[in-house]
């Protein structure tokens, strides 16, 4: 099912990555069958612990990889098909910020440079000051001093980095930025900072995000929808607030149990049997069910299909059938 | 009762710049105290000087280090080596930083044991795979004695951080000194480690000094509290009160900067600016530049302490609110 | 002025070892470009020597006249003009190699860690083969070949071009697999990453991202290649198959007085040794300061 309104929109996306050679050569699958849709002007937050496959369907939903099997459509369209001029429009329209702010920007060329370049690149008929003029309301926008244009990255912060990465995003002025793990390098303070930026931003120039995380309390406070995946699939999706409160897959509610709470005075481990299977193996059945507490034997037999069990919220669970 | 750990006026510079200024805290037998601190604060920095085991040129340039009644930095090195990794052990964000990856890790567990220090007895070879095995146990591990046989690679994170666990405790220390053990495991796995952690303080009667940025971590697993800013210590309180009524307004602002505490979709109450550096200290106070409640005496003179009982101070020139 | 190259140079003096080779190569450098000005007398022109001249011992030993500073070869000629026009020959073929192995190297290794799969495998098999034969053989061989098929005075007019391009083109190997190690590090980097999003080039991303980016270690092993570079000159000077006796560098000077070393004129062979050897330290000093000053890990302020 593809939403018609959907601003890119993900279908049966799959991708593997062989480690090892010769006769230890394995196959994992990280991402394993996942559909998705992203709605213009809203933030979908992709959650999920190590492995899980977000940060891979964010590199293919951005266009940097192409997936082994499935479909990425902007706007309707195949990313797949678009050459030449289409694809810089694409390029153009979609963005991407990344984990590591020290390894986002070319160590060895001046703020001013990295934020020209594109800005002269994607607006190559301007004047020069059309350009100055434009690197100086970016930096505005982003909240770093334009006095600081002939700095290096290694003269910045953390913090000032990633948000020169923000400004750097925004050159091309794109619809949807897929934000990974945007936050997770960042001290408290400054993750605070950072993110009141992407939601400033937001609001004033109506950007898409999909907010990659493995931090739920931050994924809660932004996103608009959440989508929850495990070993490369899709367990659940739903509204922020409707999962944050009612989670139904099992793997959702063990998570949201052990993340640690301000006003717990103690550890509240969910009850999962031993740890990760080897991703490398091929999985029938569910892939949570060798550690979810309620495992029915179905479980281990047939992978539960993504399901919608009320109005916008959809869970992959046998137990809901 | 006298103290497991007693810091006094604790001073650890890195040539004439000073990392760490004026710490004093202590730590009875038991007693779980969190170091709490963004990055560059020195909480990794104040982990390896209690053991006296900091990376040159860092050294402890003055102040009190006492620990078991013995002042470590006068202990002679025999000394301080057994006293180390028996009654003091220490286990690190990268549980590879303990453990090596060309051995298995049975014998990295029984070779404690084995070939322990000068002066202390050895056991043998196969009374101390018994106790690996138990070791192993311990910490949750399946399978144990198969598990001996494996190697660090072939273990997920999260087995890895236990295994350090259990070769840290081996010989049943005094205190346990964690920096940062669960920031790079997954948020499952870290909640089953701190339950762990939680329940061998109260079995073996540990202490338990816990070194993390993360305030939610805190509430959970330590009872007493220290804040830490720019070298400093700028607050000590039970974990509880400091949660719920902070005092100094770096506390409050860490609070304050969380999600949890904001409404979903709302700006976040950011603070402003970031912390200084060692080299780069601002005058008077070292949080004045980012304080919202910043009165003119602050950038003068550096704070003092000020509280309502030994256990709950804080160094800030602000009046004492009574609130409790 | 790039940040990174002012404490470079404070680093630089901060360590007397590097900084007193640095000074001393500067000075060698100099004296052998300013040779024409500098030398007494000019080896190059059979009008200004006389065989009558023959083996005088330098100025400290018993016989030594004031016009031969270090004494004179086999054909009389001053040794101290032929260290200063010799070494400006040695220096000219370490740079000009150095210069045409990192140019293939770079182009070579660029293509091969960033380009696709296959293209780096056959790449490097190319250079395992390349390094499989020592420098010295192919130098060898091609040169031989090279004085066989040219007539004599073709061959010595072209020598110091012949040097440079065989040796420079037989350890390219050097610099490719440096460079693509360093790319392949890099390209994983997110800043190359968010250029391909930028919509940018392939060359623009190469050239302008990742090439600078990469840099560092190849200067590090330029100074190595350089020192080995005027080494291979000097053994090959020495066999016979480079710079002639007629214009000889240092290698080709050694040669000369080797027959002559233990029956007494040590000189003629032993001074232009030293000279190379200090020219050789000199520029492996400065190398190792140069890789640990890069290398963030020692403590060095690298990108």
């Amino acid at each position: 099912m593809s939403d018609p309104l959907a601003l890119l929109s993900l279908t049966a996306i799959e991708q593997r990555f062989t480690s090892g050679s010769g006769l230890q050569r394995r196959t994992i699958r990280a991402v394993d069958g996942v559909s998705l849709q992203i709605r213009p002007g809203e933030v979908l937050g992709l959650v999920g612990e190590s492995g899980c496959g977000k940060s891979t369907l964010g590199r293919i939903a951005v266009g940097l990889t192409a997936p082994a099997s499935g479909e990425v459509r902007y706007r309707g369209q195949p990313i797949r098909q678009l050459h030449g001029d289409d694809w810089q429009q694409f390029r153009r329209r979609v963005q991407m910020v990344f984990q590591n702010p020290h390894a986002s920007l070319s160590p060895r060329l001046r703020i001013e440079a990295q934020l020209l370049e594109p800005i002269r690149w994607h607006h190559p008929t301007a004047s020069a000051a059309e350009h100055r003029q434009q690197l100086e309301s970016l930096m505005a926008a982003v909240g770093i001093d334009t006095a600081w244009r002939q700095r290096y990255p290694h003269q910045l912060s953390g913090g000032q980095k990633q948000r020169i990465a923000i400004a750097r995003a925004l050159t091309t002025t794109p619809e949807l930025i897929v934000a990974d793990e945007p936050v997770s390098a960042l001290d408290l303070s400054v993750q605070a900072q950072v993110l009141n930026l992407l939601l400033e931003l937001r609001a004033s120039r109506g950007l898409t995000y999909l907010f990659i995380s493995h931090d739920l309390a931050v994924v809660r406070h932004i996103a608009d929808r959440v989508a929850v995946m495990y070993l490369g699939t899709l367990c659940e999706l739903a509204p922020a607030a409707t999962l944050f409160s009612a989670p139904r897959h099992p793997y959702t509610q063990a998570l949201l149990q052990a993340i640690p709470r301000l006003d717990r005075d103690r550890p509240n481990p969910p009850r999962l049997a031993a740890e990760l299977p080897n991703p490398g193996t091929t999985l029938i059945g569910c892939p949570f069910h060798s550690r979810c507490p309620q495992a029915q034997a179905l479980c281990r037999q047939q992978r539960p299909a993504l399901r919608q069990i009320a109005a916008e919220h959809q869970v992959a669970c046998h137990l809901l059938e | 009762m006298t103290p497991l750990l007693e810091v006094d006026r604790l001073e650890v510079s890195l040539g004439r710049t000073p990392l760490l200024r004026q710490l004093s805290f202590t730590l009875q037998a038991g007693e779980r105290l969190g170091i709490v601190g963004e990055s560059g604060a020195g909480k990794s920095m104040l982990a390896h000087a209690v053991m006296n085991l900091l990376p040159p040129p860092a050294h402890i340039s003055s102040g009190a280090l006492r620990f078991m009644q013995q002042d470590l930095r006068t202990l002679d090195p025999a000394a301080l080596h057994r006293l180390r990794g028996r009654q003091m052990a220490m286990i690190f964000q990268d549980p590879m930083m303990t453990l090596n990856p060309l051995l298995t890790i049975g014998t990295q567990l029984t070779e404690c044991l084995t070939h322990p220090p000068a002066g202390v007895e050895r056991i043998s070879a196969r009374a101390a795979r018994v106790r690996a095995i138990e070791a192993l146990q311990e910490v949750r591990i399946p399978a144990a004695a198969s598990q001996l046989q494996a190697y660090p690679h072939q273990l997920s994170g999260g087995m890895r951080q236990r295994v350090a666990i259990a070769i840290a405790l081996l010989h049943r220390p005094a205190l346990l000194i964690a920096d940062e053990p669960t920031t790079a495991l997954d948020v499952t796995i870290q909640a089953e480690i701190l339950a762990l952690l939680t329940e061998l303080c109260t079995a073996q009667r540990m202490a338990l000094m816990l070194i993390t940025h993360d305030l939610a971590v805190l509430a959970e697993t330590t009872d007493h509290t220290l804040v830490l800013y720019a070298g400093e210590a700028v607050e000590t309180a039970p974990t509880r009160a400091l949660i719920e009524r902070p005092r100094h307004p770096y506390s409050r602002a860490l609070l304050d900067a969380l999600p949890q505490r904001a409404t979903p979709g709302q700006p976040l109450r950011a603070l402003g600016g970031s912390m200084p550096t060692a080299s780069a200290l601002p005058s008077g106070c070292a949080f004045h530049p980012r304080c919202p409640q910043r009165m003119s005496v602050c950038p003068q003179q550096p704070p003092q302490w000020q509280g309502t009982a030994p256990d709950r101070q804080r160094r800030c020139h602000l009046p004492i609110e009574v609130d409790g | 002025m790039n940040d990174r190259s002012s404490s470079l140079g404070r680093q630089l003096l901060r360590a007397p070892v590097a900084l007193a080779a640095l000074l001393l190569l500067l000075a060698l450098v100099t004296a052998s470009l300013a040779a024409q000005w500098l030398a007494p007398q000019n080896p190059y022109d059979p009008a200004s020597y006389d065989i009558m001249d023959a083996q005088i011992p330098p100025l400290w030993l018993a016989g030594g006249d004031p016009r031969f500073l270090l004494g004179s070869d086999g054909q009389g000629r001053d040794i101290l003009s032929i260290i200063l026009h010799g070494s400006r020959i040695s220096l000219l073929i370490g740079l000009g190699a150095v210069a045409v192995q990192a140019l293939l190297g770079i182009v070579i290794g660029l293509c091969a860690g960033y380009g696709s799969r296959w293209l780096d495998d056959l790449l490097m098999r190319l250079a395992d083969v390349q390094m499989s034969i020592s420098t010295l053989m192919i130098a060898l061989v091609a040169l031989a070949l090279a004085q066989s098929l040219l007539p004599a005075e073709h061959y010595q007019h072209h020598v110091p071009l012949l040097l440079i391009l065989v040796i420079g083109l037989a350890e390219w190997p050097q610099y490719a697999r440096t460079l693509r190690a360093a790319v392949l590090a890099e390209k994983q980097l997110a800043y190359v990453e968010a250029a391909r999003l930028l919509g940018f080039s392939q060359r623009r991303i190469l050239l302008r991202h990742l090439l600078p980016n990469t840099l560092s270690p190849l200067l590090v092993i330029s100074t190595v290649q350089v020192a080995s570079a005027i080494m291979s000159e000097a053994a090959l000077s020495f066999l016979g198959l480079g710079m002639p006796i007629t214009r000889p560098s240092l290698g080709a000077l050694i040669n000369s007085g080797f027959e002559l070393l233990l029956s007494g004129a040590w000189w003629i062979s032993i001074i232009p040794g030293l000279t190379l050897v200090l020219l050789i330290l000199c520029i492996n000093l400065l190398g190792d300061w140069l890789r640990d000053a890069l290398d963030p890990r020692h403590g060095g302020h690298a990108p």
